[in-house]
């Protein structure tokens, strides 16, 4: 009897892990991540809704010994936008090799990384703007992305482009998208390009009339569309915040919001305006809405950084509130299934 | 005499007595549900940007706000001037609209008069203008 208990048991145990075979739905292992209508998918077929923090690794490129992965992986995110720089003279950036890096540590910890260039942060200029996504189809660059493509997910530029402040030509800034979807699909890249909306990133509304016509113009399919709520002057009270986010959410493409905050500077050094950000998160979540908080340490607004040296045992206030605030808090992302 | 009375009580009924949004405006008092209303933001930024104090809101018959700004740096300026670009008002009967995207996105607001007063609510602030 107790042997034939133990055999029951023993089937049971390894049962639970030979895969199903031809009668069970086989695990999909797909090259990239992937979009499908309004989710965004993972390369083990799981629908993902990324939530984390903006980095800027190596303390904005002047300590290239610094590694904070394994403190922001203790928050729970399953993401991170890394900020990196085209032209910088700060020393990391100079080295690809340190982005090999911090791509590889922020994927040991089991975070998505979403790579940003932040040289032509709201400017308006196109050719400089699709130059600088070029950077991305440099043999020596490529090399390392698709190394990682699995996991990676690429933000061409950080908040370039106008449309509200150029007269709503929408037209212009489409065409500046198209050409950069084509430079980077043409080099081989085929993991999800993030793209950040116009006029300092904070038009999202722009996407509910370019959005889908991009997504068709991707050779791949694989756009995702994100703002960055720094919204004083867009929508700048909880009821305009929840309609907005739950207007995107119809749209049916994938929104994330790149950025989130409580401050919003007024681009002169001083952080004045308060944003309602507890509100963002919140319709953010009720929608399925990823958001990466901005950001982890080393901000020009100290309110606004959500720790004070990068520890995790510094979070202030506000990285308190993005970390734990009950059920839309980073620290309740889902894990994608498979690593 | 007579029409200097008149003169005098006329200028003083409009500006005492403001009951029409058109016309320049001072911000003082803006108060959001972000902390249930407790704190007058506006004076924490007049506390923390000066400049700010001397902001004058023209609401226009055409429906534009103009915001001017002439007592601050050129940078702070132009850097506003991008994000309230284009802002207007839309009023009917006592709901106030305001957008800077051409309405497809909006604010909406009680406006009420009282004095030389002007007070926007809705459930996430209530802002508080003066008459200029």
């Amino acid at each position: 009897m107790k042997k034939l208990f133990y055999l029951i048991c023993f089937i049971t145990l390894f049962s639970s892990c030979i895969p199903t075979g031809g009668g069970g739905t086989p695990t999909p292992n797909n090259p990239t991540i992937t979009v499908k209508g309004k989710h965004i998918i993972a390369p083990c077929g799981d629908t993902i809704v990324p939530k984390g923090v903006n980095y800027a690794v190596y303390g904005w490129g002047w300590n290239t010994s610094e590694n904070l992965f394994p403190e922001i992986a203790k928050s729970g995110a399953n993401c991170v936008r890394i900020v990196w720089y085209k032209n910088n003279s700060a020393p990391a950036y100079s080295n690809l090799t340190l982005l090999d890096s911090a791509l590889s540590r922020c994927i040991q910890q089991k975070m998505i990384p979403m790579l940003e260039l932040h040289d032509v942060t709201c400017n308006n200029d196109t050719t400089a703007i699709i130059n600088t996504a070029n950077w991305f189809t440099q043999t020596n660059v490529k090399t390392i992305l698709l190394k990682y493509q699995k996991w990676l997910m690429l933000n061409p530029v950080n908040e370039a482009g106008y449309v509200m402040w150029n007269s709503n030509n929408e037209t212009r800034f489409r065409l500046m998208y198209q050409t950069i979807i084509s430079n980077l699909r043409n080099a081989g890249l085929n993991m999800p390009l993030v793209l950040d909306a116009s006029d300092c990133g904070q038009h999202l509304n722009l996407w509910k009339s370019i959005g889908t016509s991009l997504q068709n113009f991707d050779p791949k399919h694989n756009l995702i569309f994100s703002a960055h709520t720094y919204w004083t002057s867009y929508a700048n009270s909880t009821t305009a915040i929840t309609n907005l986010l739950n207007d995107a959410a119809t749209w049916n493409i994938p929104v994330v919001l790149g950025e989130i905050a409580n401050k919003q500077d007024d681009n002169t050094g001083n952080c004045i305006y308060t944003l309602d950000v507890a509100a963002v998160m919140q319709a953010a979540h009720n929608n399925n809405i990823g958001y990466l908080a901005w950001v982890w340490t080393q901000d020009n607004c100290g309110a606004r950084q959500m720790t004070t040296n990068g520890n995790f045992n510094t979070l202030t206030s506000y990285g308190n509130t993005i970390i734990n605030t009950a059920t839309t808090g980073i620290k309740y992302a889902k894990k994608p299934r498979c690593w | 005499m007579k029409n200097i009375v008149l003169f005098c009580t006329l200028f003083l009924l409009n500006n005492t007595f403001a009951q029409n949004i058109v016309g320049k405006w001072k911000c003082i008092a803006t108060y959001s549900s972000f902390d249930n209303k407790k704190t007058n933001m506006q004076a924490a930024l007049h506390q923390s940007r000066p400049c700010t104090k001397n902001t004058v809101f023209d609401f226009q018959s055409n429906g534009k706000i103009v915001r001017n700004y002439s007592a601050c740096d050129a940078k702070y300026i132009e850097t506003q001037n991008k994000f309230w670009k284009d802002q207007k008002w839309k009023l009917d009967g006592n709901n106030l609209k305001t957008s800077v995207t051409d309405f497809s996105l909006f604010n909406e607001y009680t406006i009420t008069f009282s004095g030389n007063k002007m007070t926007w609510t809705n459930k996430d602030e209530t802002i508080v203008y003066q008459k200029l």
